[in-house]
């Protein structure tokens, strides 16, 4: 087990140093000369000299690769760079914004669960009769709803019409409700079918066919399926909540959520660069740090795929 | 392949979704002989006209025809998206199979290039390389290219792997078959339907990239209709004309539903049980 763990962590060496390589190089594909981006935003006339001098000070007269060794020597020490726009840290903005990001994406996973593993029990339980018929039809339009519609419609109903719930900021705990309904709905169709097909699978075996053979109760024999079917949906849960994390971005800017996903929006259209590159680097390292728990999870679950 | 064919045509829901996806394609590429309004005239003086009358689904903020603007979203929507599929579907086979062809270290390295752009969520490096590129159609496709090739690659290179370690393909070599003929004979068919599967499965997915991108303000930018950006527009005056966000949620919601299921039926008639929807 340890031993599984070291040698991934040493793997992750090189997919690191290629994620600061991609994120540093993406800031290249811009049209305009960051520079001159960094003077307009600040609403003042780039002149030739400006430019020169603002290039002197941003460290881009440097050649690329002494810009980014320059560079991940910050990133090493937790310093990400200046925002072009009001000149703060730009770990600070994240920092200040990252709680409400990780709240949501939290509260959604609740709910994802909640709602994939009540649907995939009432699937499995009455296997293509009227019930699962109509919780798959659900599921099957939640997979191709596009999910800013969906919170729109959200929205429209229970802010607009029912005013029972606020539009749009995090004020107070019930601001969380509608965004976080409207991400999860995203993510339950992808395991409810995993949970279901799952279910329907393990409940075929022998096993629970002597428990039922044995007497066991049809609530209790539901539990035990259930639970003999959470493997494949607990690796793909692990996968989920860094895609929570960054596939927020679009819920977060229709309800004005502040997370980091409406701050990298904010920056796209600023134009301030050192925060999307920023977002970038630690959407990536994220997902594969959590990519690695959810292997090592699997691993701790079941000692079979310790080898890999 | 007729089997295929068949059995595809044989799922009456399947052919439904076909039907619907040709007659989309089929308006968006006849929309500029179509007899229905300029999708970009304004008239202000008939704003949020009901349904009914001139208009079949009534009129936006400006006064333009919804019906229209819902027209001509399908050639925006739904061409870019399948332009993304295209591009990278064909860079994406063309990388994997080339890997999984030469194995040994070339394979090695081409693969770690993959794992990197793999390690990148790709609805963030989406956002990333429109948000540096700056907004428009072109960048949005650019965008998912660049962030789903290696996805691509992966899968064909696996196929290719497979197919190629097959006992039909080794008998075929200890035959004395020359490699050309077993790329075209054997890998080539057995690859390209297995890869279409996945395609297909993926095509939604694209779809409400694209249009949530564009809702955004990332994507196409305005006069040109698109269904993304009509819903962006709708919800501006949600709280006076809340039925203006009805038609193009519709529309996004059906065609990507047709796309999702049209993927699992092809997926069945190929009998790919384990081909799962995992490329992201």
């Amino acid at each position: 087990m340890a031993r599984m763990i070291l040698r991934r962590l040493l793997l992750l060496v090189p997919i690191l140093f290629g994620i600061s390589i991609v994120s540093f190089v993406l800031i290249a594909l811009s049209p305009s000369d960051p520079a001159e981006v960094a003077i307009r935003v600040n609403a003042m006339v780039p002149t030739p000299e400006l430019i020169a001098q603002t290039r002197h000070e941003l460290g881009l007269d440097e050649p690329m690769l002494t810009r980014y060794v320059h560079w991940l020597g910050g990133v090493m020490s937790g310093d990400l760079g200046r925002s072009y726009v009001n000149g703060r840290a730009v770990a600070a903005e994240i920092a200040e914004a990252f709680p409400a990001t990780v709240y949501l994406a939290l509260v959604t996973l609740a709910l994802i669960l909640v709602i994939s593993l009540a649907s995939a029990v009432i699937c499995a339980r009455y296997e293509n009769r009227l019930p699962d018929k109509f919780v798959r039809l659900m599921i099957f339009l939640t997979s191709a709803l596009p999910g800013f519609w969906a919170g729109l419609l959200l929205m429209w109903l229970f802010a607009v019409e029912l005013d029972w719930l606020p539009t749009s900021g995090m004020r107070g705990p019930e601001s969380v409700i509608l965004p976080a309904v409207t991400l999860s709905l995203a993510y339950v169709s992808t395991y409810a079918r995993i949970v279901r097909a799952e279910m329907i699978r393990t409940s075929h075996e022998n096993w629970v066919l002597f428990a039922r053979g044995r007497g066991l109760t049809d609530a209790r024999l539901t539990v035990h399926v259930l639970l003999n079917s959470l493997r494949g949906a607990a690796t793909a849960l692990g996968m989920s909540i860094p895609k929570l994390i960054a596939g927020a971005f679009v819920v977060e800017s229709i309800f004005a959520w502040p997370g980091i996903g409406r701050l990298c929006i904010t920056a796209i259209f600023n134009r301030d660069f050192p925060i999307i590159q920023a977002y970038v680097l630690i959407m990536a390292v994220l997902f594969v740090l959590f990519n690695l728990a959810s292997d090592v999870f699997v691993a701790w679950l079941d000692p079979r795929e310790r080898g890999g | 392949m007729h089997a295929i064919l068949k059995r595809l045509l044989a799922d009456r829901m399947a052919r439904g979704c076909m039907v619907f996806i040709a007659m989309l394609l089929a308006l968006g590429v006849l929309a500029p002989v179509l007899p229905i309004a300029d999708p970009t005239a304004i008239d202000i003086t008939g704003k949020f006209q009901m349904p009914g009358g001139g208009h079949w689904l009534g009129t936006d903020q400006l006064g333009r025809d919804i019906f229209s603007r819902l027209v001509w979203g399908i050639r925006t929507t739904l061409c870019a998206s399948l332009a993304a599929m295209l591009i990278t579907s064909a860079i994406g086979a063309l990388y994997g199979a080339i890997a999984g062809g030469m194995r040994g270290r070339v394979d090695a390295v081409m693969m770690r290039l993959a794992d990197v752009m793999m390690s990148f969520p790709s609805e963030v490096l989406i956002l990333a390389i429109v948000g540096m590129m700056g907004p428009g159609l072109t960048n949005m496709i650019i965008a998912c290219v660049v962030a789903k090739w290696a996805w691509y690659a992966r899968m064909m290179r696996t196929i290719v792997r497979r197919i190629s370690d097959a006992g039909y393909v080794r008998f075929a070599r200890v035959c004395g078959a020359g490699e050309a003929w077993i790329l075209l004979r054997h890998l080539a068919p057995g690859a390209a339907g297995e890869f279409f599967v996945l395609v297909t499965l993926d095509t939604g997915s694209v779809v409400l990239m694209i249009s949530a991108l564009s809702f955004l303000g990332l994507g196409v930018q305005p006069p040109v209709a698109e269904w993304g950006m009509m819903l962006s527009e709708a919800k501006e005056v949600m709280l006076q004309y809340p039925w203006q966000m009805f038609w193009p949620g519709v529309a996004i919601l059906s065609t990507v539903a047709c796309f999702n299921f049209l993927g699992d039926c092809v997926r069945d008639a190929f009998d790919l049980r384990h081909a799962g929807r995992d490329g992201q």
